[in-house]
């Protein structure tokens, strides 16, 4: 195979990078990969020849001539009358070289300034880059290099997994083109999604359905209005409520927003749910607190905190969620089984409650042994749902079940995948737990801090490139892929439920239905009369 | 004053091609006392014509600091010449070469061996490069012009008293000063002056070459270099005289100086003619000055060939010590170490 020269190194060379020179018309772009051919490494007292893998971190041209302590006018009059060569110099980050087991290892050899440096073949690049192709989960190809495909290692997963990124950069595209791969290998998956970003599964982008269509599931509260996806739209969705009845004071004064600071109120409720038996909603327990509050022989404190009970109690009867529905445990953790519990349009401390309830039953199976299949759970926003110290709303219904199973529920089987675009927000518990990541464009400085705290796998370099991904592109590091690699992420078959919206035709709607409702509006209405002062 | 300073032609391009030559050296102490230079020029020029030529020298270490400096300055200035007389046959006839530098100091001051051994001819050399170029140029129509971004010359200053009737001895004022007081905020140039003998010491000798050998050139070993000596000082005296003007090329900027030889502008006067400087017709530098302003940018870039050729030619520390150094060490098959000074400095 012919090898397309990328230049030459220079200076001071070391075992993790280098600078090399190269020219206007071989110069390598940012990210792309280089090996540097036959360099000698040590093997006990004697050498061998490997060809080590670099990827440029930095490219720079340069002018001696055109330089900023020029005017305007000096550097016309010096592009007037001359063309600037432009000295093109690079830095690139050693990644290392494969030994005879196709492992990734790092040189404790240094490359001689001189070398030629090629642009590195896409064979070395698969070899590199996918762990096994057979039974890898493909996420599409290198930023630089499209013909090299990149498939991430199930095992990774076992190491839970973030995804991080900044809204609009491509999160809930990636995890569904994970999910849809993961899926046919036998995966159960739970996936908890508060914006309907994964209703779609079942429906291929490009019409019909997809493959996996018969083993996703999406479950809804019934009679919710003003969801993005009809039922019809999603191809239908099982209902599921949840039983008031078995809530225990502490999860009803959750639900309603009673603070674990009101003692004496959440007391109260649980007074008014003793007194309550068999299957009841939110309205008997109204009941059962204003019989408490119009007692004459309830102390006035207790008659005072039942009165303000029942007035966060009365906003759970607008709640479209009640009923003896259940999400159906069994359906859940059935084997190559996708589950999408819709959250989208209920309440925060409900879909809270779903959350917890979900991942209390998930994780009661497995501590007593009747999980028969690992399970990854697909936790959405997760920032909500088990957020940081610093947040000021931190219920913890959710919070202490999400940090239980990042500290241990790889041991039973639950692999997370926490899915957020506020890595401040989320509890440190829980992001440092995900040792696998795959970080998108990420701009927020706290965001970006967060990331690096938790991150052992991601490189100064790698870090500072996480600005600079577009839209799609993705650094996958950890147990996911052998290095870390940047990856552009393609290839989802079924359609996205957390696509962005064309505010552009949205808008052009808007203003043909003013348009309309103007031409039908009366015309007298237009000329309105003043009020008569009499 | 006034008489003799005229408003700046319009900015053109007059010649086929511009063309700017500058030089850069470096030197350095052996261990064993030799010290070596390494001397680059840089023509470059319309068509992005770019070409460089590299000198290397060594010579035995001498006490006299002014020798070396000398030598050092001399091989510059021959390298200069030398890359034009090797590229002129690649240029378009009707052009300007411009040099950094005026040509009137760099000619008149080589009348006087060098102290150095091996070396005491060198100065004439560089006589003989010149003339050659002039004499090159002639035939081709290309005209080689120095332009001095600063000069300590009294000589407008001198001529302007000359034609009043004073004496020039001493005049009071540098030309870049009395520009400065009177000149500030226009612009303009000069009239053009014919330079002779006015710098030449010993310009009464020269008529005399044998003489002149055994006074100023006595160290010069073996007949034919002598001969060859002898006939260098012999034909001095018809080597053309210097045109020279300064030049404001934009209100408040600094003047420049400007040489060109006196046959490039049809001009027949030779340096020796014995009159130390005359004024000549402003028109004859016009395509020149015109030329200037065009290529003029600004404060820091004066000229802009001259500027990028400045730039492109300059020797790093690290080129000279890196590169050059290891390349001098392949090619004399040793380690090239130098003296425990440098290497301090060095390291």
């Amino acid at each position: 195979m012919i090898q397309r020269k990328a230049g030459y190194i220079v200076g001071e060379v070391d075992t993790s990078r280098f600078v090399f020179v190269s020219d206007t018309d071989n110069f390598p772009p940012k990210h792309e990969y280089l090996v540097i051919p036959d360099v000698k490494e040590r093997e006990g007292i004697g050498t061998k020849q490997v060809d080590v893998l670099a990827q440029v971190s930095r490219i720079s041209n340069r002018s001696d001539i055109l330089g900023e302590s020029l005017s305007l006018e000096e550097l016309e009059s010096i592009i007037n009358r001359y063309t600037a060569t432009t000295k093109v110099f690079g830095e690139a980050k050693i990644l290392g070289y494969l030994n005879k087991r196709n492992e990734v290892i790092m040189p404790r050899s240094a490359a001689i300034p001189g070398q030629e440096v090629f642009i590195a073949d896409s064979d070395l690049l698969s070899r590199f880059f996918t762990k096994d192709i057979k039974s890898g989960i493909a996420i599409g190809s290198l930023i630089t290099r499209d013909e090299v495909k990149v498939a991430l290692d199930p095992n990774g997963f076992r190491k839970h997994v973030a995804v991080i990124a900044q809204t609009g950069a491509g999160k809930s595209y990636l995890v569904g083109l994970v999910l849809e791969n993961l899926l046919p290998l036998g995966a159960t998956v739970i996936v908890l999604d508060p914006n309907s970003d994964y209703v779609m599964m079942r429906s291929a982008r490009s019409g019909g359905k997809t493959v996996i269509a018969d083993d996703v599931t999406v479950y809804r509260p019934p009679g919710l209005k003003g969801r993005r996806f009809s039922d019809e739209e999603i191809g239908g969705a099982d209902p599921y409520t949840i039983d008031f009845s078995r809530l225990n004071a502490g999860q009803v004064c959750d639900v309603a927003g009673i603070s674990s600071r009101w003692a004496v109120i959440r007391e109260a409720v649980t007074d008014a749910l003793g007194q309550l038996h068999g299957i009841y909603g939110p309205q008997q327990l109204i009941d059962a607190l204003e019989r408490i509050a119009l007692n004459p022989a309830t102390d006035s404190r207790k008659s005072k905190a039942a009165v303000s009970a029942v007035t966060y109690i009365r906003r759970l009867l607008n709640y479209k969620i009640w009923g003896s529905q259940d999400i159906p445990l069994d359906e859940l953790v059935k084997p190559k089984r996708l589950s999408v519990i819709d959250l989208a349009g209920l309440q925060r401390n409900v879909s809270e409650y779903i959350v917890q309830k979900t991942l209390d039953d998930v994780w009661s199976l497995a501590v007593t042994g009747s999980l028969r299949f690992p399970i990854f759970i697909v936790i959405e926003e997760a920032h909500n749902f088990a957020p940081g110290a610093s947040q000021t709303y931190r219920s913890g219904s959710s919070l202490n079940i999400i940090e239980r199973i990042a500290a241990e529920g790889r041991k039973f089987g639950i692999f997370l995948m926490v899915v957020t675009q506020r890595p401040n927000k989320i509890s440190s518990n829980v992001l440092s737990q995900c040792n696998s990541q795959i970080i998108m464009r990420l701009t927020n400085p706290e965001d970006m801090s967060a990331v690096k705290r938790a991150s052992e796998g991601l490189s100064e370099d790698l870090f500072n490139d996480l600005p600079g991904l577009n839209k799609g592109e993705a650094v996958v590091v950890g147990e996911l892929t052998k290095i870390p690699t940047m990856v552009k992420i393609t290839g989802r078959i079924s359609g996205e439920g957390g696509s962005d919206i064309d505010l552009e035709e949205a808008l052009r709607k808007a203003l043909d239905a003013y348009e309309i409702a103007k031409k039908t509006e009366p015309e007298e209405s237009k000329v309105k009369e003043p009020k008569s002062r009499w | 004053m006034q008489k003799n300073w005229h408003p700046l032609p319009e900015a053109r391009e007059p010649f086929n091609g511009v063309y700017a030559v500058d030089s850069s050296s470096a030197s350095r102490t052996l261990s064993n006392g030799i010290e070596f230079f390494i001397i680059r020029a840089l023509m470059m020029g319309t068509d992005n014509f770019n070409e460089p030529e590299l000198r290397f020298e060594m010579v035995k270490g001498s006490t006299d600091y002014n020798a070396t400096v000398n030598f050092e300055r001399i091989l510059r200035d021959l390298i200069e010449i030398d890359i034009i007389l090797n590229q002129l046959e690649k240029i378009a006839e009707h052009s300007i070469v411009l040099i950094d530098g005026n040509l009137y100091g760099r000619y008149t001051h080589l009348l006087q061996e060098l102290n150095l051994k091996g070396w005491y001819h060198l100065p004439l050399e560089l006589i003989v490069a010149m003339q050659r170029l002039f004499d090159v140029c002639l035939t081709r129509n290309i005209i080689p012009v120095g332009i001095s971004k600063f000069s300590k010359t009294r000589v407008f200053t001198s001529a302007l008293k000359g034609a009043a009737g004073y004496g020039v001895t001493s005049p009071e004022y540098l030309d870049v000063e009395l520009l400065y007081r009177w000149k500030m905020g226009e612009t303009g140039y000069t009239t053009p002056l014919l330079l002779g003998e006015y710098a030449l010491e010993k310009a009464a000798q020269i008529r005399d070459p044998e003489k002149y050998l055994k006074s100023n050139f006595n160290r010069l070993e073996g007949t034919l270099r002598k001969n060859w000596a002898t006939k260098i000082i012999e034909d001095f005296p018809t080597a053309p005289a210097i045109v020279m003007f300064h030049i404001i090329p934009k209100e408040n900027a600094q003047p420049l100086r400007v040489d060109i030889p006196s046959c490039s502008l049809g001009i027949e006067e030779k340096i020796m003619n014995g009159k130390p400087f005359k004024f000549t017709d402003p028109t004859v530098v016009e395509d020149i000055a015109s030329q200037i302003v065009t290529d003029f940018g600004g404060r820091n870039v004066y000229n802009a060939l001259l500027y990028v050729v400045d730039r492109e030619v300059r020797l790093g520390v690290r080129t000279v010590d890196k590169v050059y150094r290891s390349v001098l060490g392949k090619e004399l098959g040793v380690p090239i170490e130098y003296d425990r000074s440098s290497r301090r400095f060095h390291e």
